[in-house]
């Protein structure tokens, strides 16, 4: 992991991008761009390991990231977008890893930092909830669609015929790259 | 030329918007065939009743004028509930038309009872279509737009008078009959322009006084639409007496109808031009510089003058002018802002309100004649008599017309609050929300999380409600909840069920047992520690704080060096929570030296400790503590603890707080943290100590003791704040909005995510927040609520809304004050506001690297960076001296743009 060096502009410019944060009045964002800290990872590279408490929002300007679960991946973050929001939470810290895919460009924000936003701008709290809420949105349907594929795997075990409707994966199911 | 194009040609004459153009046009082409055919109508009907009637005969008509026209007025008030605005005008004036036409050839063959039928049409249908005509443009228009355009609309309509009255002689010379025919024709294409106008505009479509939009109250209970009424009637009534008067003095000098219909053709000829002439030069200027309250107050003024001349000097001379006087005028500046009063009247209201003046301004004809009639019984009813009677009246119209301009602010600003569609900002209370009941219900719950929900709303909310079910809630199964409605006897002051406090000191939850002892402690008063000593030597460490807090908070005097020592032994051994207890107590005491103990609190290792040390702090009001409070203010966690104390402190710190606002070696974090606090400190202290920050560089403090000096304002009506400074300070606000608009329209659109995309971007944010901060400090000196309602109509998009959120604001404001905020409040457009930023601070569009250099050379910090960096990957070479003195600014954001800009620059 390096550190590079964007000019405020650049960083805000970033950040005024990510649809979290796309609501903030420039001169907040650039505040915030102000006191972000720039990543630039390989490929394979480890931002935060299962059971460490990273405490940051991280913004990809460039490349993929891949938050997994022992092997299993979780969720492919992309360009433009941000993971490890329920850092912004007080629940347990949930046990995963976050890497480098490909060569990846990242900003990352503390959770003290995003708190001070949003006291200052309550829209971004608004969009906070909204993420959060497509991120549950998302879970729900990946749950659905697990949940018929043990039904499918049941059937198939006790010798039935017929697959259910629908068993095929959903959009947005595991080991897509999220459309932000 | 097209329709088309004399709109368009319309349109940038009178800088309107093309569809506003049209819209005033078309309306004014109506009023145009209205008033033609009426000057027509009304020159027949004078000339015909004159040369076959007494004048004398004219009280008697005006009595039957105004039963008859009462009579009509029912049937359209019917229609109006039924009918769309559209049609009521299209087919009254249909109607209209073919009915003169049966007058044209009534009046042929009979001579005295057409002439009086006549009289009395001429009245009725004038009254109605005319009537009709302005309900059919108020409902396409708003009231800005209504200022611009009924100027117009106006304007042509006095000229379809002058059309009429410069045919009338020449049409009565060929051949008297012609006049009424001529006018019926003219009436013709008004119904085909107004479907035309009205099709497909859902306000035209409306029924202007339908059932469903009616408001509880009949209209002439509502102050405002009474005080209009009699201001309207009254100058009706003073119309009849002059007309009296004028027509008594013509009959005396002319004695045919074809003299009188040329005498009469060239009166309202001579009326029109003058109206036309009022109109075009002086009432748009009029309205628009005095508003429509002052502009209304000319016609009596004028008449009352009038009346005094032809008391003074009876005879056609002064009567003429004194007619001249108040036809001009009704015609031009009183009929536009007499069309504004309505505006503000909600719309369910203000149809019926009209209908309801409409019917008393009917009836004032007959109040003319009663009053002539009246005149008669004292005294002969010559024209001085008359105009006694007249200037009484007209004192009455002047009393009306004070109570109504003071009435238009007011309704105005009531018509810009409802137009407030979003409920954002509304508080929604608990209790018209029905949650309560189910609140109540849920006490009984014997879940302990759902019963301890309904408590804590319920306190909030409706602590009556809890007053009822204690004894239940003290015997839930749950400790928790027993020791929450315990707290809630001590806190609220409310009396336990007898016999339950010995229980509860029993009860096996060592946490019920602890607050039991509070509860007591409240209720005995002083506390013994000679009592309290089992509880004090408890292992339970709820029990043992409870012991100690009920003593910090009710000791006995004589026991306080002891006391002493146990808060010392608790400080110096106890646990957090023990030290946390005695650190709460401490500041449910007056200040008294026991505060002291506070002094090691306010460094405790424990966060919680220290908060509550902070918050106790405050009220314990020692100065030794105000540098702690204000050094945590600018703390992360501790800050709003630190806020709570100095709050709890009170004015006594508003001074010291405004020393570290204004020092700019205190961090800004510390900074930041004060206007939050003397905001809630609320009083005039605070309000000082606010108002010795000058404004700098730096927007977020700025914006903050702005927005603290409004929660004053909100909550401290007695609070004084300086009028000249606030203004200056909304000068200056509106200069800035207009220098970032004029460099914004410098600097051409770029898409993002180019540098000159944000820095447009930042440009207009920098125009909205000083447009924020001029409706801020306009709420420092005029209603709050009022001023906030107004800036969410201008910030809407809805022109309507915003229209009358300007109308308010230039009525409710200094006259100076509204040129003052005109271009951040008013509706003058981009190019409006970019003409009055070069008239006004010489501010002018400048190529893109002439806005470059004026913004770098500005002390905006965060346009100055992003103008650095624009400047860099423009390759604006021009730049690169200033570029070269950027990167040793003191700002880091700027140096760091200019530094990145400067070798790329120097490369080109």
């Amino acid at each position: 992991m390096r550190e590079t060096a964007l000019t405020l502009v650049e960083k805000t410019l970033a950040l005024k991008n990510v649809e979290l944060l796309g609501s903030m009045p420039t001169e907040a964002l650039a505040q915030l761009a102000s006191r972000t800290q720039e990543l630039h990872l390989d490929p394979g590279e480890v931002i935060f390991r299962e059971g460490e408490a990273s405490r940051s929002v991280f913004v990809v300007l460039e490349g993929v990231v891949e938050v997994r679960k022992d092997d299993s991946v979780l969720r492919v973050v992309g360009e433009g977008m941000v993971f490890g929001q329920l850092a912004l939470t007080d629940a347990e810290q949930p046990n995963v890893t976050a890497g480098a895919k490909t060569h990846a460009h990242l900003l990352r924000i503390t959770r003290e930092d995003v708190f001070d936003a949003v006291l200052d701008y309550p829209e971004v709290g608004l969009a906070l909830v909204r993420t959060l809420a497509r991120a549950v949105q998302d879970f729900i349907k990946k749950v659905v669609v697990l949940e018929r594929e043990a039904a499918r795997m049941s059937s198939k075990l006790r010798g039935q015929d017929g697959a259910s409707p629908g068993a095929s994966p959903a959009p947005g199911g595991v080991g897509d790259v999220d459309s932000g | 030329m097209t329709g088309h194009g004399l709109a368009a040609r319309l349109a940038s004459r009178l800088g309107l918007p093309p569809d506003e153009a049209h819209r005033a046009l078309l309306l004014g082409l109506i009023l145009f065939a209205l008033t033609g055919s009426f000057t027509l109508a009304r020159t027949s009907r004078d000339a015909v009743f004159l040369a076959r009637l007494p004048a004398t005969l004219l009280p008697y008509v005006y009595l039957g004028v105004g039963a008859f026209t009462m009579a009509a007025a029912l049937g359209v008030a019917h229609l109006t509930r039924r009918w769309p605005v559209r049609r009521l005008l299209a087919d009254g004036a249909a109607y209209t038309a073919v009915s003169l036409l049966v007058f044209a050839a009534w009046l042929q063959v009979s001579a005295r009872l057409a002439a009086v039928a006549f009289y009395l049409w001429v009245n009725v249908y004038s009254l109605v279509l005319f009537s009709q005509f302005w309900i059919f443009a108020n409902s396409l228009s708003n009231p800005r737009e209504a200022r611009r355009t009924f100027g117009f609309i106006g304007a042509a309509g006095i000229l379809g008078g002058l059309f009429g009255g410069l045919l009338a002689p020449p049409l009565s010379a060929w051949t008297p009959g012609a006049l009424v025919p001529v006018a019926a024709l003219l009436v013709v294409p008004v119904a085909q322009v107004a479907r035309a106008l009205g099709r497909g505009t859902p306000e035209a479509e409306n029924r202007p006084c339908a059932e469903e939009d009616r408001s509880p109250s009949a209209p002439l209970r509502h102050p405002y639409v009474r005080w209009l009424a009699l201001m309207t009637l009254s100058a009706v009534v003073v119309t009849g007496l002059v007309d009296y008067q004028f027509k008594v003095e013509l009959q005396a000098r002319y004695h045919t109808a074809g003299d009188l219909a040329s005498v009469l053709g060239l009166f309202y000829a001579g009326v029109s031009l003058t109206a036309l002439a009022v109109q075009l030069f002086l009432t748009r200027a009029l309205v628009r510089r005095v508003g429509a309250g002052w502009s209304a107050a000319l016609l009596p003024a004028g008449l009352g003058l009038g009346a005094a001349v032809t008391i003074a000097l009876p005879g056609l001379g002064s009567v003429l002018v004194t007619r001249l006087w108040d036809l001009v005028l009704r015609f031009s500046v009183n009929r536009v802002a007499g069309e504004l009063f309505y505006f503000p009247i909600e719309p369910g209201l203000r149809c019926r309100a009209r209908n309801a003046i409409e019917a008393a301004v009917r009836g004032s004809d007959a109040l003319a004649g009663v009053v002539i009639l009246g005149v008669g019984l004292f005294a002969v009813a010559n024209t001085r008599a008359v105009a006694i009677a007249t200037a009484a009246v007209v004192a009455v119209s002047l009393l009306a017309w004070s109570k109504v301009r003071r009435g238009y602010v007011t309704e105005l600003a009531r018509n810009v609050r409802r137009l407030q569609l979003d409920p954002a900002g509304a508080r929604v209370s608990l209790r018209e929300a029905g949650l309560l009941e189910e609140m109540t219900r849920l006490l009984g719950s014997p879940l302990e999380r759902r019963a301890l929900q309904s408590i804590e709303v319920l306190e909030e909310n409706a602590p009556e409600l809890l007053r009822e079910r204690l004894g239940e809630l003290l015997g839930h199964r749950s400790p928790r909840v027993r020791a929450r409605s315990l707290a809630l006897t001590r806190v609220h002051g409310m009396a336990l069920p007898p016999g339950q406090l010995e229980t509860l000191l029993r009860d096996e939850a060592p946490e019920v047992r602890a607050e039991a002892l509070r509860a007591q402690a409240a209720l005995l008063g002083r506390r013994a520690m000679g009592d309290l000593t089992d509880y004090l030597a408890a292992t339970d460490v709820r029990v043992r704080t409870a012991a100690i807090v009920s003593l910090i908070e009710r000791h006995f005097a004589a026991e306080e060096d002891p006391l002493r020592d146990l808060i010392a032994k608790t400080l110096a051994d106890g646990s957090p929570p023990e030290r946390l207890a005695v650190a709460q107590a401490l500041g449910r005491r007056d200040p008294d030296s026991l505060h002291g103990f506070l002094t090691p609190l306010l460094d405790d290792p424990d966060p919680a400790v220290r908060a509550a040390a902070l918050v106790s702090a405050g009220q314990g009001q020692r100065r030794e503590h105000v540098p702690a409070l204000v050094e945590a203010l600018g703390g992360r966690g501790l800050s709003e603890a630190a806020r709570a104390g100095l709050v709890a402190f009170g004015d006594r710190v508003s001074g010291t707080l405004g020393d570290y606002l204004c020092d700019p070696a205190v961090p800004m974090g510390v900074r930041l943290g004060i206007p939050q606090v003397l905001g809630e400190i609320g009083s005039q202290g605070a309000v000082d100590a606010l108002f010795r920050y000058r404004e700098g560089g730096h927007l977020r403090l700025a914006y903050r003791v702005l927005k603290a000096e409004n929660r004053i304002r909100m909550t401290n009506p007695e609070a004084v704040f300086p009028r000249g400074r606030v203004v200056e300070e909304i000068a200056r606000d509106v200069e800035r909005h207009l220098s970032a608009l004029v460099h914004r329209h410098g600097l051409a659109d770029a898409a993002p995510p180019r540098p000159d995309w944000l820095l447009r971007l930042a440009l207009g944010e920098r125009m909205d927040y000083a447009q924020n901060r001029v409706f801020r400090r306009l709420g420092l000196i005029y209603e709050p609520t009022e001023i906030h309602a107004a800036y969410r109509a201008v910030r809407s998009r809805d022109p309507r809304r915003a229209g009358a959120a300007a109308e308010y604001l230039e009525n409710a404001l200094a006259p100076d004050h509204w040129r003052l905020v005109e271009p951040v409040a008013g509706d003058l457009g981009d190019d409006g506001r970019l003409r009055l930023a070069a008239s006004r601070y010489g501010l002018l569009p400048l190529p893109p690297a002439e806005s470059l250099e004026a913004i770098i050379r500005s002390d905006d910090h965060w346009l100055k960076t992003l103008a650095f960096h624009v400047a860099g990957t423009r390759g604006e070479k021009s730049l690169l001296p200033l570029t070269e003195a950027g990167r040793s600014a003191d700002d880091p954001w700027v140096r760091e743009a200019a530094g990145w800009a400067y070798p790329i620059l120097a490369a080109r």
